[in-house]
């Protein structure tokens, strides 16, 4: 095993950026996720309801059923992968559900092939576009628009073809356009939410950054507050009422050199160790503190196993979400403080995980930690949580493939 | 850094997004009108198809100001010139095409939902849906209209019922589905701040570390090679200055960061490293009281330093008074927190141990009018930012928060305004202090608060 270098950490980090809403505001994306189940059902309804109008029309019916099953499956395929537990939504994702969505709708188109009297009540156009119309909250919208576009002219270009068999007789271009029309149209109105969405998202961004470098004098000076007040207590324990006691007598005993060569030792190490302490170890001290524990209990209880201070392959986003899943965890109400463990392994695909006792329900667990495990699912990280009984195992760690 | 939008801006952020959807899906509902309009009048002599080719340009002009910046003038304009050239579309479309029997047709449907899509104009959730229906009923009336005067039959279309009843969906669904987020949010910013924090604190660590290996630490390694007897006189100064350098050093940096915190660069507090007088700086009336109540050193009483219990609660060399507390311990700083745990990035400055002049229940009333003060902001202001400055003067402190948000008329303001009555005007008043609100819908809003401090309260 080797350890984290800096080739690594930048390796780790460099993970390609999407400007999408998935990525860029993963908690808004999963409060709206309902509504990709609701177009689902949506489009599942318009395809059964307007096959059973196409009744007469159906050439293959056997074809037209296969259709709706494909369908089925495209949407249960969207609704379950877009899920916040199983996030990112990625491309591989995106482009099989659309590809089976194309291919049932051209099924339909097969199976009503000159016998069809309209176009406009077809159900593949509608279908692709309510798909398409929540695809940009997790693609971006150059890979949705291309989607929307090949999708269109197959459609497109299988509707013109029907043309002259059809009730009203116009121009090829016409009917081209009714069943491009929808699928642009929808997957355009997808990608102008997510493009302000982000666009919104990242204009923040720079109203958090100047705000954040504004708020770091106020740190700087409560950083200083609470080490200053570790090292008064440190030293007031025992090192300054031996000095005090010491100048009062004016003399040294060898029982005095003893015990200041005992607290120079101490005091020596403390500060190394205090040197040395990871970022991980901080932050719990930082968390557990609120529920009473001692930092200084925290440290010395070793709660934080990361040698290789595998840590630092955290980028900012991550470490803001890494430190929230630390906090929530230690205000848990049935957490037992003193039982909380992170254990750091595996420096060329940095792994975490958390254990600790909390006794408490586990939906009340996964509810409070459930939306940052995702969050941070979306910023390039695998992110789980196992609860067997009163102990819970929260793993966080860089994926050993690429990305989904 | 931070993931997301905070709550308070992701319904405006919403809105916007909504109406650009809108937007795009309507522009090209419109160009596809444009592409059937013009196949329609395709081979046609005369002007009548080149005024086809015409009639739907007002209303993408309209769209495209639309998208510059909504006002009710122009979503009205829209509406009004929708209706006209929806009209003007839908008849020429059933005098060139005699197969078009009734309405019930896609590309009829094209500019009715254009026309509906602009509810989405960025007006929220209730708004939307009624600017939505208005846009749908008037297309729907020029579709009639046109329908009598090509002597064709009206039939109403799916696809724009569809299209309307769809957009009215989305918008319930963001207005039943905003505000979710609130809690896992708020634990992101918090850790934002307390990551730097962290990293900060990791600085000054290895900065306190190398001052102890200095002063206590070289002490304490210069007492284990002595030879037992008298201590010299020289370890004995060194000792002596030491402890007290560092009781100014820890006590110095505390002081004079806190100062230094609202000005540029927040690292003063080192300059006090290493000096005892300059626990004491000039003009900073803490650190003379802070020097005052100080025990002297080395201490006159012969029972010092008490051992076992009898230490417990007594005052040590080193101080436990620490200077600061008055700040960091107040509501004031908690009401500050709260709101950027809601992704308000506000911003102190002015002298924060100011509030060290206030009585407690002074203090406390400052906090949490401040406290709602910042509410306002989050709730109504749309701001993302917002300023709270301290000082004092003659006899008092005065505390403002402002914003560069949208304003409101104090005196009209509306009954979701009573906090600022209640929690902060009544509040203030009760402690002897008074409020006054500066606000104008452009500027945004600034409420200067002031309470007499303890001095103004000694002299009356």
């Amino acid at each position: 095993m080797t350890k984290l270098d800096d080739a690594t950490i930048v390796r780790l980090r460099s993970t390609p950026f999407e400007r999408t809403p998935q990525r860029l505001d993963p908690l808004g994306v999963q409060s709206a996720w309902l509504i990709v189940p609701l177009l689902s059902v949506l489009a599942v309804g318009y395809a059964v309801y307007s096959t059973i109008q196409h009744s007469d029309q159906l050439r293959d019916p056997a074809l037209a059923y296969s259709a709706i099953v494909l369908l089925l499956l495209a949407g249960i395929a969207f609704s379950a992968r877009a899920h916040p537990a199983l996030a990112p939504f990625g491309r591989g994702a995106h482009l099989s559900i659309m590809a089976v969505t194309i291919v049932a709708a051209l099924a339909f188109t097969a199976a009503v092939w000159g016998r069809n009297v309209r176009i406009q009540d077809d159900w593949g156009q509608i279908a692709i576009a309510l798909f398409l119309i929540a695809m940009p909250l997790y693609r971006p919208i150059s890979e949705v628009l291309i989607v929307a576009v090949v999708s269109a002219f197959a459609l497109g270009v299988s509707s013109a073809m029907q043309a002259a068999s059809l009730s009203i007789v116009t121009s090829p271009v016409v009917y081209f356009t009714v069943s491009a029309t929808p699928i642009i149209a929808l997957a355009c109105g997808g990608c102008g939410y997510a493009w302000t969405m982000t666009g919104e998202t990242l204009a923040w961004r720079q109203v958090a950054k100047r705000g954040q470098a504004e708020l770091d004098a106020e740190l700087r000076e409560t950083a200083r507050r609470m080490v200053g007040q570790e090292q008064m207590s440190t030293l007031n324990e025992a090192t300054v009422p031996f000095l005090a006691d010491l100048l009062r007598r004016g003399d040294v005993t060898a029982a005095d050199t003893e015990l200041a060569m005992e607290l120079a030792v101490r005091l020596r190490d403390g500060t190394v160790t205090a040197v040395d302490r990871t970022w991980l170890a901080e932050r719990l001290a930082q968390a557990l503190a609120l529920r009473g524990l001692d930092p200084r209990a925290t440290h010395s209880a070793r709660m934080v196993d990361d040698p290789d201070q595998l840590d630092r392959a955290l980028s900012d986003e991550q470490r803001a979400l890494v430190g929230a899943i630390i906090a929530t965890t230690a205000a848990l109400p049935g957490l037992d403080p003193g039982s909380v463990r992170i254990v750091a392994s595996n420096p060329e695909h940095p792994e975490f995980e958390l254990t600790a006792t909390v006794a408490q329900a586990p939906r009340d667990i996964r509810h409070a930690l459930s939306a940052l495990l995702s969050s941070l699912r979306s910023v390039a990280m695998d992110a789980n949580l196992r609860i067997h009984g009163q102990h819970i195992t929260i793993r966080f760690a860089y994926p050993e493939g690429e990305n989904r | 850094m931070s993931l997301g939008l905070p709550s308070h801006l992701s319904r405006v952020a919403n809105s916007r997004a909504l109406a650009a959807a809108a937007r795009w899906a309507a522009l090209v509902c419109l160009g596809s009108a444009f592409v059937n309009v013009a196949v329609a009048g395709f081979g046609s002599a005369g002007a009548y198809s080149w005024i086809g080719l015409l009639v739907l340009l007002p209303m993408v002009g309209l769209l495209v100001l639309l998208s510059r910046g909504r006002t009710v003038i122009l979503t009205v304009a829209y509406l009004v010139v929708g209706a006209f050239s929806t009209y003007f579309y839908v008849l020429i479309l059933l005098d060139f095409n005699p197969g078009y029997a009734d309405t019930n047709l896609f590309v009829i449907a094209l500019p009715v939902v254009a026309m509906t899509l602009v509810g989405g104009a960025g007006t929220g959730s209730l708004y939307g849906i009624l600017w939505s229906t208005l846009g749908f009923a008037l297309a729907e009336a020029a579709v009639v209209l046109a329908a009598l005067t090509a002597g064709r039959a009206f039939r109403p279309d799916a696809i724009s019922l569809g299209a309307y009843l769809l957009f009215v969906g989305i918008f319930a669904f963001d207005g039943l589905t905003r505000g979710s987020r609130s809690r896992p949010q708020s634990a992101i910013h918090r850790s934002v701040r307390d990551a730097r924090l962290i990293d900060l604190r990791r600085d000054v660590i290895a900065e306190y570390a190398a001052d102890l290996h200095d002063t206590v630490l070289s002490d304490l390694l210069a007492l284990a090679a002595a030879r037992p007897g008298q201590l010299s006189p020289k370890l004995r100064e060194r000792i002596e200055a030491d402890l007290l350098s560092l009781g100014a050093t820890v006590a110095g940096r505390q002081h004079g960061s806190a100062g230094d915190a609202g000005g540029a660069d927040g690292a003063g507090g080192a300059d006090g490293a290493g000096a005892a007088g300059t626990a004491a700086e000039p003009g900073r009336a803490h650190d003379a009281d802070w020097s005052s109540s100080r025990p002297a050193w080395p201490p006159s009483d012969p029972a010092w330093p008490p051992s076992g219990p009898a230490r417990q609660g007594m005052p040590h060399p080193l101080g436990d008074d620490r200077p600061g507390d008055a700040w960091f311990d107040s509501e004031l700083h908690q009401a500050i927190e709260q709101a950027r745990d809601e992704g308000l990035a506000v911003s102190v400055s002015g002298d924060r141990d100011v509030l060290a002049t206030l009585s407690p229940d002074r203090r406390r009333a400052v906090g949490l009018a401040v406290r709602q003060c910042l509410v306002n902001v989050v709730r109504h202001s749309g701001s993302a930012t917002a300023e709270v400055t301290l000082s004092s003067s003659g006899g008092s402190v005065s505390v403002m928060v402002v914003d560069e948000g949208r304003g409101f008329v104090p005196s009209a303001a509306a009954s979701d305004r009573l906090g600022l009555r209640q929690s902060v005007h009544d509040r203030i008043e009760r402690v002897g202090g008074i409020v006054t609100v500066y606000s104008s819908e452009d500027v945004g809003t600034t409420v200067l608060i002031v309470v007499p401090s303890y001095d103004e309260e000694a002299a009356g």
